[in-house]
């Protein structure tokens, strides 16, 4: 879909260890340092928890344990992005725990590869496609799809 | 997206599907009191402003529908047909069948037409044959009212400032008004702004019509038929016709004064009398002669009166909101209660007299501030409770029953959301008493009692909670046979001696329900259980009483409000939770030698009294080592008295409920969350569903 | 149509309404009366071509006059003998208030009735 038209878009890259992914600038509201994030009881690991962001109770993913990563420590980079997920037709606000914000940078439609159908480790439903800065690959995400309602929900499951 | 033509379907919609309801409640109402003209009046705008309006947005088929009914009030109100129980019954149902139609507008099930055209039949009867007016035309002028003398009206008409956009013209009611009488129409433009503040599509002109009549006074009051919710209209009777048949220029110049609002009527009459003003000025300049300043000052006496009136009849006046409003509102001033409290633990560390006072300021207009906007969502319950007299008078008739439904406390005000959802809570404790309850006529006569049974439906304020009531005077409940069911489900044990208001407890549980027949009042798959369930998520509780033979009594005891939360601020290892204090009765030490004394199992004695407790810490799994000497709490939670451990106990803090959102809409145990004074997030926490889920962990844990 | 011809002092110029004026030209008319009012200090608004007005363009006149009033401008309504103008002015009750508009001698609303 996205090759026929060639349209700039702009991206918020960050970092999970030596990786680098991408999500559609529209989509973050904002980049928050890191905070006290209050654990609800009962729900997986990757859902850290809620914080305050202005009076509004948001929840916080781990991106690392999203992915199936290892949990890192936390440093002075790491961060939360904030951003606008439309969950069963809602639109919700939901914070993303990352290692570091790296940048905004353009990229041309055309100048994003379909994802690999093989040889990826992470499940190709939540890419939107790859894309190339300074011979770094990029993982563009479709982030409704990582934070869709089955992915973050199977909360009750786990929990009892 | 939405066109100005849905948007007005969309005000029709609204509006209607509120006149359909205050319909409901006057037919109710006018069958107690068929002699009632008001009602009668009431039952006749509504139809006309249905029809005038469903006419007006493209519904005809409502608005025919609408128009027989009409007719036939209107014959009513000239007392040409009595209000019987024939006719509420066949209104009741033609207020169904417009329902009907109107959701079928909005995409519902299709109106059943044939129904439909039965109960047109059914007016078209009782509309007298021989008067061929009736056929013609509903709303058209009443058989010959007597002619009236004339009198002189003042009305006044100040739209609602969107009145364009509703495709209403303000000036063609005045035409309509003209036809009515000899007419001075006298524009008030004092509301009109400078061009850099004005909207092109807002209605910034209001009217004063001094209007001549012999009509009656409904007459003029009907031209406003279909604004008179939205905009501000009254008539008035001038019992001096006279003086406003003189009309004079500076009679205006008096009243647009204090139209502007730059003069008060008190203002322009001290002025007036102590030294020279406009009226001595004008006089002066030779431009009216003193006579006429006279005259204008007469008239201002009588503005005067008949604004004050008219000042009382505007602070009873409303304004209509959305309700997202007003819960941005609340948010908004939770939020400033959090920093109010962020404030206060500043000042007192601080210790800085001038920051003291400030803060304190601060604290006490955040909590009128916060009292005050709760309020604004507060309604009274009895438009709910007016929703149960139709229940009841259907599913009496259907089952055969002579019930008669009484209510006190309607005017008790609970918040808006609470009195949403405690309406399908409600509606099944009703209908509990109604079908198993309430014994029909014979039996009742046997058992000597009068053949008419009663539902009581009551609401009064208890400390910072409503409770509810609603009392049968009907069979009451049989503890034995209640037992021997509970036995039956596997509910309780079969040799379990429980106290008889434990036994009435449980026709709330899960599985449990007392109809041996099943008829399609209670035969609906649905258990007593979700009545507790829905007060549970209210945080309220349920208390049963009942004597055999004489009736039952349930008492809903219910928060005054939802958004707002009374709790105890507890701590678990890093984290805080909040528990309901409504539910909490007291804090205890655990000690370790008391977990030891009991051997592993989860009580404690309490004053010489065994009470089971939960450990939070364990249940939900939080990571750390137990404090050697811990805390509980101990709270009732149906009667039954459970205690839950926690490290800490902190105080008592009162602070606004904020939503998990949709990622935790399936976390148990938790019923929202809030934010602390130092920023932080704290859970709060559901116990009963707590308590149910320790309860399924055992109930594994054993299997 | 609305035009305008500034007058050679630059101090006054006449805006000529003509057509119908109802409230899907409001906001067309709100900008015009905005920025002629702007540029001169007399503005005389004729209204000999207008062939049909409603109330939320009759309120705009007013606002203008109110506006003109508040920077010490001056708002004149001339050709106000049209009938179609004359007859809305009258059913909406304007007249005997706003008529400083027309007539610099009568009460005006805004004016207070000092005239």
């Amino acid at each position: 879909m996205a090759a026929t038209t060639s349209e700039t878009r702009q991206y918020l890259t960050f970092t999970l260890g030596e990786e680098l992914f991408a999500v559609e600038i529209t989509k973050v509201r904002e980049v928050l340092d890191y905070t006290k994030i209050t654990k609800v009881p009962q729900t997986p690991e990757f859902m850290l928890g809620v914080i305050n962001l202005r009076g509004n109770v948001v929840p916080v993913v781990d991106m690392r344990l999203k992915f199936g990563l290892s949990q890192n420590d936390r440093t002075v980079n790491t961060c939360i992005v904030i951003m606008e997920i439309s969950m069963e037709n809602e639109m919700t606000v939901l914070g993303a725990l990352v290692d570091a914000v790296q940048e905004v940078f353009e990229l041309e439609s055309g100048q994003i590869e379909p994802p690999p159908k093989i040889g990826t480790w992470l499940k190709t439903e939540f890419m939107l496609g790859m894309g190339k800065r300074d011979d770094q690959f990029i993982i563009i995400l479709d982030i409704d799809k990582v934070f869709s309602y089955t992915e973050l929900a199977a909360i009750a499951a786990i929990g009892s | 997206m939405s066109t100005p033509d849905d948007m007005h379907k969309q005000a029709f919609r609204e509006e209607a599907s509120e006149l359909l309801s205050e319909l409901e409640n006057s037919l109710l109402e006018l069958e107690e009191n068929p002699e009632n003209e008001d009602l009668i009046g009431r039952v006749f705008r509504a139809m006309h402003t249905i029809k005038g309006s469903g006419a007006m947005f493209g519904f005809d088929e409502i608005s025919h529908f609408t128009h027989n009914v009409e007719t036939v009030f209107d014959l009513v109100r000239s007392g040409e047909i009595p209000v019987t129980k024939d006719l509420i019954d066949l209104t009741l149902k033609a207020r169904d069948q417009i329902t009907t139609m109107m959701e079928a507008e909005m995409g519902g099930d299709p109106p059943d037409r044939e129904l439909g055209e039965k109960i047109i039949a059914g007016f078209v009867a009782l509309i007298p044959s021989n008067e061929s007016k009736a056929q013609s035309g509903p709303a058209e002028k009443k058989p010959e009212p007597e002619k009236l003398e004339p009198r002189t009206y003042r009305v006044r008409f100040v739209p609602n400032r969107d009145i364009f956009k509703s495709g209403t013209n303000p000036v063609y009611l005045l035409d309509e008004l003209k036809e009515l009488g000899d007419c001075k129409v006298l524009a008030s433009l004092k509301d009109i702004p400078v061009l850099s503040q004005f909207d092109p599509e807002a209605c910034y002109t209001g009217w004063d019509v001094i209007i001549t009549t012999d009509k009656d006074i409904n007459d003029i009051k009907d031209v406003f038929i279909f604004v008179e919710d939205s905009c501000e209209v009254s008539v008035k009777v001038i019992d001096d016709p006279v003086l406003m048949e003189s009309p004079s220029k500076y009679k205006k110049i008096g009243e647009i004064l204090v139209e502007r609002g730059d003069i008060k009527p008190e203002t322009l009459q001290t002025v007036l009398e102590e030294q020279k003003p406009i009226g001595e000025m004008l006089v002066s300049k030779g431009l009216v002669t003193k006579d006429r300043v006279e005259s204008a000052l007469e008239e201002q006496k009588t503005v005067k009166e008949i604004r004050s009136k008219r000042q009382t009849d505007d602070s009873a006046s409303t304004v209509r909101v959305p309700a997202e409003r007003l819960d941005k509102l609340v948010n908004l001033v939770g939020e400033l209660v959090i920093v109010q409290a962020r404030l206060s633990q500043t000042s007192s560390v601080k210790n800085e007299p001038i920051l003291s006072s400030i803060a304190e300021e601060i604290e006490h207009l955040t909590r009128e501030l916060q009292d005050s906007t709760l309020s604004i969502r507060m309604l009274p319950i009895g438009s709910t409770f007016s929703r149960f007299k139709r229940l009841v008078r259907d599913l009496s008739a259907e089952l055969g029953k002579d019930i008669e439904m009484t209510t006190d406390g309607a005017d008790t005000e609970l918040d808006k959301t609470v009195i949403d959802k405690l309406n399908d809570p409600m509606v099944h404790l009703i209908r509990n008493s109604i079908d198993h309850g309430i014994e029909p006529p014979d039996v009742r006569k046997a058992v000597g009692k009068p053949d008419k049974g009663t539902v009581h439906l009551s609401a009064a304020h208890s400390g910072a909670n409503v409770l509810i009531t609603i009392k049968d005077d009907g069979a009451g409940l049989n503890p034995r046979s209640i037992k021997l069911k509970a036995i039956e489900r596997g509910l309780i044990s079969p040799d379990a001696d429980l106290p008889e208001k434990e036994l009435f407890g449980l026709i709330f549980q899960a599985g449990f329900s007392t109809a041996e027949k099943v008829t399609s009042v209670s035969g609906r798959g649905v258990g007593m259980d979700v009545v507790r369930k829905c007060i549970d998520s209210l945080q309220g509780s349920i208390d049963i009483n009942s004597k055999e033979g004489e009736g039952t009594i349930i008492t809903l005891k219910l928060p005054l409000t939802l958004a707002i939360i009374e709790g105890l601020l507890v701590n678990i290892g890093d984290e805080s939770y909040v528990l309901p204090l409504s539910a909490v009765e007291e804090c205890v030490e655990l000690s370790k030698k008391e977990v030891d004394a009991a051997h592993g199992r989860h009580i404690i004695n309490i004053r010489g009294e065994i009470v089971p407790y939960i450990r939070l810490r364990d249940l939900f799994r939080i990571k750390g080592e137990r404090k050697a000497l811990e805390q509980i709490v101990i709270a009732r939670i149906n009667g039954e008295r459970i205690g839950f451990v926690v490290d800490s106990v902190i105080g008592q803090h009162q602070t606004v409920i904020k939503n998990l959102g949709v990622v935790y809409r399936k976390a148990k145990g938790l019923s929202g969350a809030t934010i602390l004074g130092d920023g932080s997030v704290a859970l709060i926490l559901d116990i009963q569903q707590i308590v149910d889920m320790a309860r399924d962990k055992e109930v594994t844990t054993v299997a | 149509m609305i035009t305008f011809n500034k007058e050679k002092s630059g101090n006054s110029g006449v805006l000529i309404l003509g057509g119908e004026f109802t409230i899907e030209r409001a906001n067309e008319l709100k900008t015009a009366l905005i920025r002629h009012l702007d540029s001169v200090e007399c503005l005389r608004i004729n209204l000999k071509n207008v062939n049909e007005i409603d109330l939320s363009c009759l309120q705009l006149l007013c606002s203008a006059h109110l506006t003109a009033l508040g920077l010490g401008k001056e708002v004149v309504i001339t050709g106000a003998d049209n009938e179609v103008f004359d007859k809305a002015w009258h059913d909406a009750g304007f007249h005997g208030f706003c008529c400083g508009l027309m007539d610099e001698k009568a009460t005006c609303f805004w004016q207070g009735g000092e005239n």
